[in-house]
């Protein structure tokens, strides 16, 4: 039997802020088979979170009935590209988490890192989607270094809170970031439950496949450490590091500050830049944990006849060039990598999240298609500097010059969508009429 | 005295630690005069290259260092180094250092201690970096013929063993100090830093160049910021291998019968069982993080590609193309030196390798030399081989073991040639100094006599005191050739500046009495450049006067030299965010912490925004 294909493709990303929301959806002439609902629409949403409201103040609970009303009630699939707040928030809070649970998405996606059975059975051969046992140090590893991130980020949180020092250093700023969200992980998990949780990881196939008939699906990360390294390179794996990680944040902010217990003389003075920069070598770490968490995130394409979209999540260039390297010697990646015309562009605008070598593939392909970039951003919240800023000005240069670039920071919508008609329709742009 | 001699191969006689300070009545404290005279040197034991190298008897191979006399103090500090002990896992000082007792004896406990002491002991790691850090100074001083500067006020260098629990080791100028990093590696050994020898002369080299050179810090052309690095390294590979017992153990690689034959003294053999055995074996702790071993610099492919390859305009890298060469330049010497040995056909392994060790070393001083006779910023490789060049020739008129002529083949393999009249000899220009109104004597210590001298002369010079001028530094030095030939200089540095607008400097190079010696190039603005955007430029120069107060040498990189600013200006474009505003090409690097960040490469440099 032919597989049906999509007759309209549509993706609505909706203004949360700085953070991520997409609904994604692909309308079919007939009523499809189980699995799935029995609607001609089917949907996924791909993320659902913030940091920072937009400027329109829309709250996330405003969001959520957005989504419930936009997907008819019923979600076919939800998408986590990654743990971070401004892409899971959505799922933990009271108000928010409710009305997505009654939209009893069919099937759960994330990254493998979110597996719960690897936590469970850490050093236990046969967990899918992991390489054989002999290459897994390196990923188990890499988990271990992230829930001590995390753990080690709230210890922060928490000494800075209880020395009334809450917010007021960068450090403890990045480190509020990058603390877990146990409310909305539990969701997830308990959405998961029943067989509907996959864990996916760089060339795996995906159920998403089996509810998106006519729509190809392709996984291009995250890789695993033991698949690509530079995913891992910068992990401070030393049990030592981590240790005297853990006792400097013991000592951050301490009480009586400025009394120093040693003596007088000449090595006082050095003494006290050491160990003034235990901040900055514990900045270090939040900053490698931030890293390492963008980069678990999912990499997926969706090709439906002349259209290929890109979702990367916050993936930065050490995620990104598994498949890139890959290209090289793949004809048919490169290829699809070649023909996206439709990008959620990564990480928010910044300089790492969408590599300089695909734009390229895009700016230098011969094939002059139409190219839709669609941006979740809000500037000033990240960046203290010209090249740390998000986003990035260069990027969104460059992808206004090829293409046509959607901002939720350029305007007060609501929401801003493109759909096409499918084959090979052009895309339409569509915003929310203003309040 | 030479460095190889300074260096003995010396072997554990007894399986024991050594806790207590045993006395020896044979010693003579370094503060006591004796019959002879003070004592001017006193040897430590080093680890030689690091744990992992072994002697014959699996033993960590060891060496001694003869450092320079001084006054020590406790717990462990000298007139230019300070030896801090802290414990990065408590945050708090470390254990008390007990190397040197209350009258300021200094003592070498561990000259017969076993391995387990030599890793484990506190107190040796403590005297590792001494040694080492010690005996770099020593060798900088040595070959320029004077004392050398920190590039900060204070006279002491904290040397910090156990300065963080990380697998890194960096120079700070904020702190005034050496930090050596320490990690478990994956079967859980400590890894330290400190013991390495040629991460502490690497980081040492770091300090010493900031002290000499702190204009290499000001935003310039690509091998500028390349050269801290390759210098480092330069200086860490030659000093590793005046160790004769290293490179005899490596050649132990071709022959192990102890004896070494024309056979098997190929340039190919050499540098594959020697050199590049001895780069596998650097700082994998630090090294290896540069992404890229240094053993893979030694291996880079000739030619003057690397000069358009964009990976070679991050500094890590353009660095190893001075390793490369400098590479080259020993093996060859080596070689040479291993031709007049080999004449009756046979040598044994240890004379063979003390003729590298002797390369090595007279290599080490022709390069440290060099950077008295490089330009105070704008620097290029070209006028590190001109320096090389020009610096050798003042000590040893004859270069009769040919050392000039490798150098110059070395580097000619990548594409690096001495510039035309880069350095001019004075006495040839037809313009002569003015003398007027200027005090000799005063010449050689105050900054203000010699900027008379800059002032009266700037015919003489090339220098357009239109623009911002001053001097640098003064430096006095006296060196000893080969032949006992005493050379004394004062090495003066002077450097120029303007700060404009891009536009504006483009204009100014229109200006055909605004070009250096009447060169026809303009300011070449890069496509869609900012002209508004304000730019600061440089020249500057280093002249030679000899032991009468009179010009010999000019070093000079022309202000307004608009082909080199237009090089500098396209390089700076590169890595200057399109959206900028203010000022750029001034901004020293941040003093803070640049050797830390330099130790972590960014091998995706290129695919960020």
């Amino acid at each position: 039997m032919v597989s049906p294909a999509p007759r309209q493709l549509r993706l609505r990303m909706y203004n949360v802020g700085f953070g991520d929301c997409f609904l994604l959806s692909f309308t079919y002439a007939k009523p499809l088979p189980a699995p799935g609902g029995q609607s001609t629409v089917r949907h996924v949403l791909i993320d659902f979170g913030t940091t920072r409201r937009a400027r329109s103040r829309l709250a996330p609970k405003a969001v959520a009935d957005l989504v419930k009303a936009d997907c008819g009630g019923r979600l076919d699939a939800l998408v986590m590209s990654h743990r971070h707040k401004d892409h899971l928030s959505g799922f933990g809070t009271a108000a928010t988490k409710k009305v997505i649970a009654e939209l009893e998405p069919g099937l759960v996606v994330r990254p493998w890192t979110e597996d719960p059975k690897l936590a469970a059975d850490a050093g236990q051969p046969g967990v899918t989607g992991l390489a054989a046992d002999g290459q897994r140090a390196a990923d188990r590893a890499l988990l271990a270094a992230l829930r001590d991130g995390e753990a080690m980020a709230d210890q922060i949180v928490k000494r800075a809170s209880a020395a009334g020092r809450g917010g007021r250093t960068s450090l403890v700023q990045f480190a509020t970031d990058e603390v877990a969200n146990p409310n909305a992980i539990a969701e997830l998990d308990e959405l998961s439950k029943g067989g509907r949780g996959e864990y996916l990881s760089a060339g795996m196939d995906t159920k998403l496949a089996e509810l998106l008939p006519g729509v190809d699906i392709r996984v291009l990360g995250p890789p695993l450490p033991s698949q690509w390294e530079p995913v891992s390179r910068q992990a401070e794996d030393s049990e030592e590091y981590w240790l005297t990680s853990r006792r400097q944040i013991r000592r951050l902010f301490p009480s009586g500050a400025g009394k120093s217990n040693v003596p007088l003389g000449t090595s006082r003075w050095i003494m006290d830049q050491l160990l003034g920069d235990e901040q900055r070598q514990l900045m270090s770490l939040v900053r490698w944990l931030d890293d390492a968490m963008n980069n678990t995130s999912l990499i997926l394409t969706f090709s439906t006849g002349e259209h290929t979209l890109l979702f990367g999540g916050d993936a930065q260039i050490e995620n990104w060039g598994f498949a890139l390297d890959q290209a090289k010697s793949d004809a048919g990646l490169r290829a699809l990598l070649e023909s996206v015309d439709l990008y959620k562009v990564g990480h928010h605008g910044s300089r790492n999240g969408t590599p300089i070598s695909l734009f390229k593939m895009w700016a230098e392909s011969a094939d002059a298609r139409p190219f839709v970039s669609m941006m979740s951003t809000k500037e000033g919240v990240h960046g203290d500097s010209e090249a740390g800023a998000v986003p990035r000005s260069t990027l969104v240069t460059a992808l206004k010059d090829h293409g046509q670039l959607l901002s939720t920071d350029d305007g007060l919508s609501d929401w801003i969508e493109v759909q096409a008609s499918l084959p090979g329709g052009a895309y339409e742009v569509k915003h929310a009429p203003l309040h | 005295m030479t460095t190889a001699e300074f260096f003995e191969h010396t072997a554990p006689v007894a399986d024991e630690i050594v806790d207590e300070i045993v006395s020896d009545e044979t010693e003579v404290p370094v503060d006591e005069a004796s019959a002879l005279g003070p004592a001017r040197h006193i040897d430590m034991t080093v680890i030689a290259q690091d744990p992992t190298v072994k002697d014959e008897k699996g033993r960590i191979l060891r060496a001694k260092v003869r450092v320079a006399a001084d006054r020590f103090l406790p717990p462990l500090q000298t007139h230019r180094f300070h030896v801090v002990s802290f414990d990065p896992e408590k945050g708090a000082p470390g254990p008390e250092l007990k190397l040197v007792d209350a009258t300021g004896r200094f003592r070498d406990r561990f000259a017969g201690s076993s391995d387990r002491v030599l890793l484990r002991q506190h107190d040796f790691h403590a005297q590792n970096v001494l040694a080492i850090a010690s005996r770099t100074l020593s060798v900088f001083e040595a070959a320029l013929g004077r004392r050398v500067p920190w590039d900060f006020e204070s006279h002491q260098l904290y040397l910090v063993p156990h300065g963080e629990v990380r697998a890194n080791a960096y120079y700070s100028s904020a702190k005034r100090a050496l930090i050596f990093g320490y990690a478990e590696n994956k079967d859980g050994d400590k890894i330290y830093s400190c013991l390495s020898h040629d991460v502490i002369a690497h980081e040492t080299t770091h300090a010493l160049l900031a002290g000499l050179r702190p204009g290499y810090f000001t935003p310039g052309l690509p091998d500028q910021g390349g050269f801290h690095e390759g210098f480092a390294d330069v200086v860490a590979l030659l000093s590793v291998f005046a160790v004769p017992a290293l490179v005899e153990q490596a050649l132990g690689a071709i022959d192990r019968r102890g004896v070494v034959t024309r056979r098997d003294v190929t340039r190919a053999k050499l540098r594959r069982s020697v050199l590049l055995q001895l780069a596998e074996q650097f700082g994998e702790l630090v090294h290896g993080r540069r992404g890229r071993p240094l053993r893979e610099s030694l291996e880079m492919k000739p030619g003057g590609w690397w000069r358009t390859d964009p990976r070679f305009r991050q500094v890590h890298n353009r660095g190893e193309v001075l390793v490369a060469a400098v590479g080259n330049a020993l093996l060859d010497m080596w070689l040479g030196r291993l031709d007049e040995l080999l004449k009756t056909g046979s040598a044994s392994r240890r004379l063979a390798a003390e003729e590298g060790a002797k390369a090595a070393e007279h290599l080490l001083t022709m390069v440290i030399r060099a950077i008295d006779y490089c330009p105070p910023l704008e620097f290029e490789y070209e006028d590190f081989l001109d320096a090389i060049i020009w610096s050798d020739e003042q000590l040893s008129p004859d270069d009769d073991h040919g050392y000039r002529k490798s150098v110059r083949d070395a580097f000619a393999v990548y594409d690096i040639g001495r510039p035309p009249q880069q350095i001019v000899e004075v006495s040839k220009l037809p313009v002569r100094p003015n003398y007027e109104r200027f005090n000799f004597a005063a010449m050689r210590s105050d900054r203000d006599e010699v900027f008379r001298f800059v002032w009266e002369n700037d015919e003489l010079l090339g220098i357009s005191l239109q623009f911002q001028t001053g001097v640098e530094s003064i430096r006095p030095s006296i060196r000893v050739g080969p032949d006992g030939f005493v050379v004394q200089e004062t090495v003066v540095t002077y450097v120029q500046q303007l700060d404009a607008t891009v536009a504006e400097l483009a204009e100014l190079s229109q200006d055909p009495d605004h070009r250096y010696r009447g060169s026809s190039d303009v300011l070449e603005v890069p496509a869609g450049f900012d002209q508004e955007l304000r730019l600061g430029i440089y020249g500057g120069g280093a002249i030679i006067f000899d032991q009468f107060g009179r010009p010999k040498l000019h070093q000079h990189k022309p202000l307004l030299d608009w082909k080199r600013q237009s090089a500098r200006l396209a390089f700076l474009a590169e890595k200057t965010d399109p959206s900028a505003t203010g000022s750029i090409g001034t901004q020293r690097y941040a003093r803070g912490e640049p050797f830390a960040a330099l130790h972590r490469p960014d091998p995706f440099q290129d695919e960020r925004w």
